[in-house]
């Protein structure tokens, strides 16, 4: 187990570099003058142009540019932004609020999902499996700003039972409409693939056995069932918490959050390379170690799986 | 992300989300008790949690801190900043040598002039400081203060946004880089380029800035300007702080400043700026709150529902879907004239463009009445029928008949004239709310002058694609453009976005308008040392320009501004930034 974690790691040397690049390639694609736009309908001297294209070597070819950055990188500096902010510090301030926000949706995605998932799948085709079908199908097909504005709105402004935004210093309270918001469409997700996995196995041959000898309900599902039903499920989850971050634009603008969701939205616009590539390469790692997690967490949900 | 067009759909999409949420959260909000309501219940008020900091002096009557919606600035200092977020906190922490009468946008001596004066018709000024005016940290503001940070500004290696403000000055020329010709990577055509590290400037210093002494110094324009003191209120003219040139760096994150407020500790990026009462303010209109929070927003629309909810204080900017809702829910509701406005310019150098019927028709038949009626603005822009904006003195209601709505001679016109055969394209920057009432004016063309409008495309480009291609003459059909003012001037308007001369990269002449009956009336106005004077002739270069109809001015900005009861006397300038100084606390 150990040496495949380490065979792993090393090759996460491989993807990053491979994502730097392909990200970088990608910004490099924009056309236009991102320096020109700075100006906005303001006519920009010649001569500041050129000494900001130079500056961000936007004057030169892809690879050379490229290699200004990679080098760059080795050093640890990520670089700086247009307005001469150090990305490693953009990083580092925004980064955090978006992994706080995402951890609080994960949690509460895992734990209403699974739960969800799980009584509906034993009570299957009663009362409440019916409603957990028909509220996440209705939560999966709202699209997220809708949800994001209407629980602002309503729950925020107008009953005023939480915060309308997460506040400074932000609170958990703060963060909790976010969180939910956020957590909405995946917890749905969550819980009809914990529902239709349990129900699956519900019906196997090994669980009719464990019932035959008389194990007790809570027995079946709880040791037989539970364990192998989690394999999809936390396949999603760990996939499913890098998406979270990647995803939480949105969320994060409703909600006055200043994570690296919005960051990297602006910095597509304003075709800031060093910025894009700084934080997307973050979450590409993120993803990556999430995927590892999953590797092996196999193993231990199923012992059947082995790495060796 | 690969292309203009991907970039596009993600900002439609995300424009499409927030349209959507708009439009729902529409009727839900006609209680105008809920925001008192949640009050209580959420957060707690801001004066508590914010403890003004032990420098400052017992609060006075309408003391407190008051909240404020900003997005996150680019840049807090004049070298570097040109655009509203920044030019907002650094006129609340500077003060510059003059300021504007908040009504009538009129130079005023309330900052750290004594007088302005020009012996020469305006091309040699002696600037007079007032004495006893400090920075924050207690230095002194001198001459030298404004010469070295003017200086800064202009010199070339610094790459300071705001250069092109001094290039008037004599000497500019010499603070910038050399070129060198070098075949350009795309086109492979020589190009002159800066050259900043093989061919640095020739001086650091403008030959034409002299200080005489402390509180004196003299300005030697290129050429005679007699508008120039009108400029001296705005961002990029005030001064710095010995402080500032030791750390450039440090000092953007922690301005200092020599305004009526001052930072109470550093810039938290995205989330707020923190200022507090500056004790020392040597002007006559220090401020009278005990300080100023800039709550910075990644979006207004959330800011306005931190608004109906009681958790901020003002909003200075009320989106145009979102107007009717905030005149609604929050107990105050103010509407100014701001300086700017937005127009389709005409790609003159297209040969499809060159007669002025042609430009004439498509201008007379457009409504605009209609459109900033319609429910694109509701009422929240105001018609324009002249280019420069009301709040600028020599302002006319209408110019010529070119810029008013007439379809009859309009439709006549298209006729006599030809029309434009084939194509029209329509070109406009994406993801800033443009398309609707492009969409609107074209059908307006339709409706009037009998164009089709299978015929019409529009092609719609971020501004890093949009600006390099007009600045090229790329445009093949009427454009889009805005603008708003540096200073209160009619020379601002008129000879920046239609002089012969200030063709881009110079200036914003971007139809690449010449006429030259047209700059001699624009010279002879500038020449002018009596505004009173001078006005008349720029009526008369604005007849001349609307005659040859090279734009169509569409309609003027609107400043748009919510408050809540925990603050009175807001009121927002024609340069779109809450007059600080005026702010009380009530209760």
């Amino acid at each position: 187990m150990t040496s495949y974690i380490i065979r792993r790691l090393g090759q996460f040397v491989l993807v990053f570099f491979a994502a730097t690049l392909m990200i970088y390639a990608m910004v490099f694609a924009i056309p236009g003058d991102p320096i020109r736009a700075l100006a906005g309908d303001k006519p920009m001297p010649d001569s500041l142009r050129q000494t900001l294209t130079q500056q961000f070597h936007l004057d030169e070819p892809f690879l050379v540019q490229y290699w200004y950055y990679i080098t760059g990188v080795i050093q640890g500096d990520l670089g700086t932004s247009f307005n001469n902010r150090e990305v490693t510090e953009i990083i580092s301030e925004r980064f955090p609020r978006t992994l706080r926000l995402a951890i609080y949706a994960f949690i509460i995605e895992v734990i209403i999902g699974v739960s969800a998932g799980i009584w509906a799948g034993i009570r299957k085709d009663k009362f409440f499996d019916s409603l957990v079908k028909v509220s996440t199908v209705a939560v999966i097909s709202v699209p997220i700003f809708v949800l994001g504005f209407m629980a602002q709105l309503i729950i925020g402004v107008r009953l005023g039972w939480l915060p309308v935004t997460a506040g400074n210093p932000p609170s958990l309270y703060g963060y909790l409409l976010p969180a939910i918001v956020l957590a909405s469409v995946s917890l749905a997700y969550v819980a009809r693939l914990t529902r239709s996995s349990l129900v699956e196995n519900l019906r196997s041959d090994y669980v009719r056995t464990a019932k035959s000898k008389g194990l007790t309900q809570r027995r079946v599902i709880g040791v037989h069932t539970f364990r192998n039903s989690l394999i999809p499920v936390v396949t999603f989850l760990a996939i499913d918490l890098g998406a979270l971050m990647g995803g939480a634009i949105v969320t994060e603008t409703i909600f006055n959050i200043p994570g690296i969701g919005r960051a990297v939205y602006e910095a597509v616009l304003a075709q800031e390379g060093n910025v894009v590539v700084g934080i997307v390469t973050v979450l590409v790692i993120i993803y990556a170690v999430a995927n590892l997690v999953v590797d092996v967490m196999y193993a231990v949900l199923d012992p059947r799986i082995r790495y060796d | 992300m690969k292309t203009k067009r991907g970039k596009s759909a993600l900002a439609a999409l995300l424009a499409f989300g927030l349209f959507v949420a708009a439009c729902s959260s529409g009727e839900p909000t006609d209680t105008t008790e809920a925001p008192e309501d949640t009050t209580a219940t959420t957060e707690a008020p801001t004066e508590t949690t914010e403890a003004p900091t032990e420098t400052t002096e017992a609060p006075a009557a309408g003391g407190g801190i008051v909240t404020s919606y900003i997005g996150e600035p680019e840049w807090l200092q004049p070298p570097n900043t040109n655009e509203s977020e920044g030019n907002a906190v650094l006129s609340a922490l500077f003060r510059g040598l003059i300021d504007y009468n908040p009504e009538t946008s009129e130079p005023e001596f309330t900052g750290v002039a004594e007088s302005i004066t020009s012996a020469d018709e305006g091309l040699t000024w002696d600037i007079v400081l007032k004495d006893g005016w400090t920075f924050h940290d207690g230095t002194p503001v001198t001459a030298q203060s404004f010469v070295d940070s003017w200086n800064y500004s202009a010199y070339g290696p610094n790459a300071a946004q705001v250069s092109g403000f001094f290039s008037s000055i004599a000497g500019y020329e010499d603070l910038q880089c050399g070129t060198v010709t070098e075949p350009d990577p795309d086109t492979g055509e020589d190009v002159d380029v800066a050259d900043c590290e093989g061919q640095p400037p020739a001086s650091e210093t403008m030959s034409g800035l002299a200080v005489v002494d402390d509180l004196n110094f003299t300005v030697t324009l290129a050429q005679p300007e007699t508008f120039f003191m009108t400029r001296l209120g705005y961002t990029s003219y005030y001064p710095l702080p010995e402080a500032f040139f030791a750390d450039p760096a440090a000092y953007n994150e922690s301005p200092i400043g020599n305004g009526p407020f001052m930072m109470d500790g550093s810039w938290e990026h995205d989330v707020e700026i923190r200022t507090v009462a500056n004790p020392d303010f040597a002007g006559e209109d220090p401020a009278q709150i005990d300080g100023l929070t800039f709550r910075i927003y990644e979006d207004v629309n959330t800011a306005v529902n931190d608004l109906m909810a009681g958790n901020l204080d003002i909003v200075d900017f009320v989106p145009p879907e979102r107007v009717a809702e905030v005149e609604a829910a929050v107990p105050n509701f103010g509407e100014t004239a701001s300086s700017s406005i937005n127009y389709l310019a005409f790609p003159l150098y297209d040969p499809a463009y060159q007669n002025p019927d042609v430009r004439a028709a498509l201008s007379m038949a457009i409504d605009r009445e209609t459109l900033v009626n319609s429910p694109i603005f509701n009422g929240t822009r105001a018609p324009a029928f002249n280019l420069q904006a009301p709040v600028i003195p020599g302002y006319q209601e209408t110019v010529c008949d070119n810029w008013t709505y007439n379809p009859e001679q309009a439709a006549a016109l298209w006729e006599s004239s030809g029309g434009i055969e084939g194509p029209i394209t329509v070109w406009f920057n994406s993801g800033a709310g443009h398309d609707a009432w492009v969409e609107a004016v074209v059908n307006m063309w339709s409706e009037n002058l009998g164009l089709d409008v299978a015929n019409v495309t529009f092609e719609q480009l971020d501004f890093a694609d949009y600006l390099p291609l007009i600045d090229e003459q790329g445009m093949t059909g009427p454009f889009r453009l805005g603008w708003g003012m540096d200073y209160p001037h009619p020379q601002n308007y008129w000879q920046l976005l239609l002089y012969s001369e200030f063709v881009p990269p110079v200036g914003s002449n971007s139809t690449f308008y010449i006429n030259p009956e047209f700059d001699a009336k624009i010279d002879e106005a500038n020449a002018q040392a009596d505004i009173n004077a001078a006005i008349p002739l720029y009526q008369e270069a604005a007849a001349i320009a609307c005659a040859d109809t090279p734009l169509i001015p569409m309609f003027f900005g609107l400043n748009q501004y919510g408050w809540n009861d925990t603050v009175d006397g807001v009121y927002v300038d024609a340069f779109g930034n809450i007059v600080y100084t005026d702010l009380v606390t009530t209760g």
